[in-house]
């Protein structure tokens, strides 16, 4: 089985992250592997869900550094006994101009070395903060699933998902809900039916922060 | 398709339902198939689910819940229904005389 194309020397660490999600993909079966970011707050995980390039890692990692703790970024890990998310703090992966807004609001985030010219452009990855890593161990309840769509010049716009609707666009982007099968139906509507479904369509990330940062989000730790 | 005809679950089909507000999402736990059907769909594969009906008898149930009236248009859209749940697997043909091979 070929797992990876060749790859040129330069984008070893990109190739490196992926092929550690795929790694998690094919041998983590015990979860419901969500291709979603997550993050935490008072014990509450906020999942956010996009199609690749929607914004959903960027609006993640502006959260992970404004009051919100990194759960995990691309692999939403939910245990199906337990119906609560893992984490993963892994260096959470952007791309070309996401770099850029990360860095114009958080200049003390660390970005390790630039990696340029592969087939998603130019990525980085960003150091989890302390805090997400020291407390890898906190698991966080499903309190809320937001479906993310980065679009220039839309403004902001939030609306209600109905929850039949959720529950199929996520179960069609999940890594393995068909490996699954029953556990995984049931693990995923009984998070579906235990959060609050949203659509969130943003062109500004400040605005993005602030709206999560406001009720009926848990108050920002101080 | 004859109005005599009487459809019921498929014998494969083992489902799970989770009700949100006028939806329904099923699993279909023996083809590993999710399915999200509306408030009219959902109640008329639960009435197949519970027993074999025919298009009338649908009808006449799905009429009655939703205080639809019952004529062409109530009609054509069972058809389609039937149809439609058939497509993926969930009904099929109920014939009485033939013994199942497998139990139910």
């Amino acid at each position: 089985m070929l797992l990876f194309e060749r790859f040129c020397r330069r984008h070893g660490l990109a190739y490196w992250e992926w092929g550690l999600n795929r790694c998690v993909v094919l041998h983590c079966n015990h979860y419901l592997i969500l291709h979603s970011a997550v993050v935490e707050r008072c014990g509450k995980a906020l999942v956010l869900v996009g199609e690749p390039g929607s914004g959903k890692s960027t609006l993640c990692a502006a959260l992970a550094f404004n009051g919100w703790r990194l759960l995990s970024d691309e692999l939403g890990m939910l245990g199906p006994s337990d119906g609560e998310f893992v984490s993963l703090a892994r260096p959470i992966t952007l791309k070309n101009e996401s770099i850029n807004v990360i860095q114009r609001l958080r200049p003390d985030v660390e970005i390790g070395p630039l990696v340029p010219g592969t087939l998603k452009g130019t990525v980085g990855h960003i150091r989890p903060d302390v805090n997400a890593v020291s407390q890898i161990h906190q698991k966080a309840k499903p309190s809320w699933f937001v479906f993310v769509k980065y679009e220039q010049g839309s403004g902001m716009r939030v609306d209600a998902v109905r929850k039949a609707q959720a529950m199929i666009r996520i179960a069609r982007s999940a890594f393995n809900y068909g490996i699954l099968g029953l556990r995984g139906f049931e693990a995923l509507s009984e998070a579906i039916e235990e959060s609050e479904t949203l659509s969130l369509r943003y062109d500004n990330i400040e605005e993005a922060i602030d709206f999560f940062n406001r009720p009926p989000f848990p108050p920002v730790p101080l | 398709m004859s109005a005599h005809k009487r459809w019921r679950l498929s014998p494969g089909a083992r489902l799970h339902w989770r009700a949100w507000g006028e939806e329904y999402v099923i699993f279909n736990s023996e083809s590993g198939d999710t399915h999200m059907l509306d408030s009219v769909a959902g109640y008329g594969l639960a009435c197949l689910e519970k027993s074999p009906h025919d298009l009338e008898s649908l009808a006449l149930s799905i009429g009655e819940k939703f205080g639809m009236e019952s004529g062409r248009l109530l009609r054509d859209y069972i058809q389609r229904l039937i149809t439609e749940l058939s497509s993926l697997g969930l009904i099929e043909v109920h014939h009485p005389d033939i013994k199942q091979s497998f139990s139910d």
